[in-house]
């Protein structure tokens, strides 16, 4: 059955609630990664070298604040994770020099992986205070997810 | 992003147990559909033509979370509407002289407000005489969880 525009928003809205839900403890976390990695639905932490030094602690998905719309360009729903009301999640380095390759969702504790994107190109940071202000960082619904 | 599949495979729990649609507190109808139309995600309730008829009225399913499971084969996650007892079955009454051509069913809210679902017959089917039914196929809808990026 071809479900209506209503049913995909509304499975759109509740899986990014599902997702804001998960950040009490051990809570959802966005963590940047050091090497190359092909994004896979049967990732897990062994295949990801994520970047723990200083300065690059896991990014808390908070509470609120998220955007939840559709993309003009092709249709597809999204569900778009920010720090707050508008602001992009921030990343910044404190010490050396590094090649960030993508990011990863993980649970922190049991550093589960639960989803991972390619950055289109890598980004090295070289000195202090370098930020990484990535402009989407969420899950794109195309119309043809449910037949 | 591209999820892991313990992730994208929580989308069929979520849309099986989703209360403002799919696994609304208030059951949920089936409705023939008797005017021909083209399956769409924009189709309304408005755009298309449901069976007042009696014995052809839309029949309500099962309150709250539905069916939900994996294709062994595809891999898709299945969410299932789940059929009342008796099933999703029309019969026309004593009387009835149609014609009447179902196209296909919907899937409606509890009060008739909202439409959730379409699908069309591959041949629609004409009604003529009392005492012919029809019965629905499974209700399914098939999630393809690769396709979330």
């Amino acid at each position: 059955m071809l479900p209506t525009l209503a049913v995909l928003k509304s499975l759109r809205d509740e899986f990014g609630a599902y997702i804001v839900s998960q950040t009490t403890a051990p809570g959802w976390s966005l963590i940047l990664l050091l090497a190359p990695f092909t994004p896979s639905p049967d990732l897990v932490i062994g295949d990801v070298t994520p970047d723990f030094d200083v300065g690059n602690f896991p990014v808390a998905i908070p509470d609120s604040g998220h955007y939840y719309g559709r993309d003009p360009a092709n249709g597809d729903l999204v569900a778009l994770f920010y720090a707050g009301a508008g602001v992009q999640l921030l990343f910044s380095t404190s010490n050396t020099a590094r090649t960030w390759y993508g990011w990863a969702v993980i649970e922190v504790g049991t550093s589960v992986v639960l989803a991972s994107e390619l950055l289109p190109t890598p980004l090295s940071v070289v000195s202090d205070e370098d930020e990484v202000r990535n402009p989407e960082i969420g899950f794109h619904f195309p119309m043809n997810l449910i037949r | 992003m591209k999820p892991v599949r313990s992730l994208s495979n929580r989308l069929s729990t979520i849309l099986a147990g989703d209360t403002a649609t799919i696994g609304a507190a208030a059951a949920n109808k089936l409705g023939l559909i008797v005017a021909p139309f083209v399956p769409g995600v924009d189709l309304l309730l408005a755009d298309i033509t449901l069976s007042a008829a009696t014995g052809l009225v839309p029949i309500a399913g099962v309150a709250g979370a539905q069916f939900e499971s994996v294709d062994p084969v595809s891999g898709e996650l299945i969410v299932e509407v789940k059929p009342p007892a008796g099933g999703f079955r029309w019969e026309t009454p004593v009387g009835f002289t149609g014609p009447v051509t179902v196209y296909g069913f919907a899937l409606i809210d509890n009060g008739a407000a909202n439409l959730w679902g379409t699908q069309a017959l591959q041949d629609p089917i004409v009604l003529t005489a009392e005492n012919e039914s029809i019965i629905a196929p499974a209700i399914q809808f098939r999630i393809d969880p690769t396709k979330v990026k």
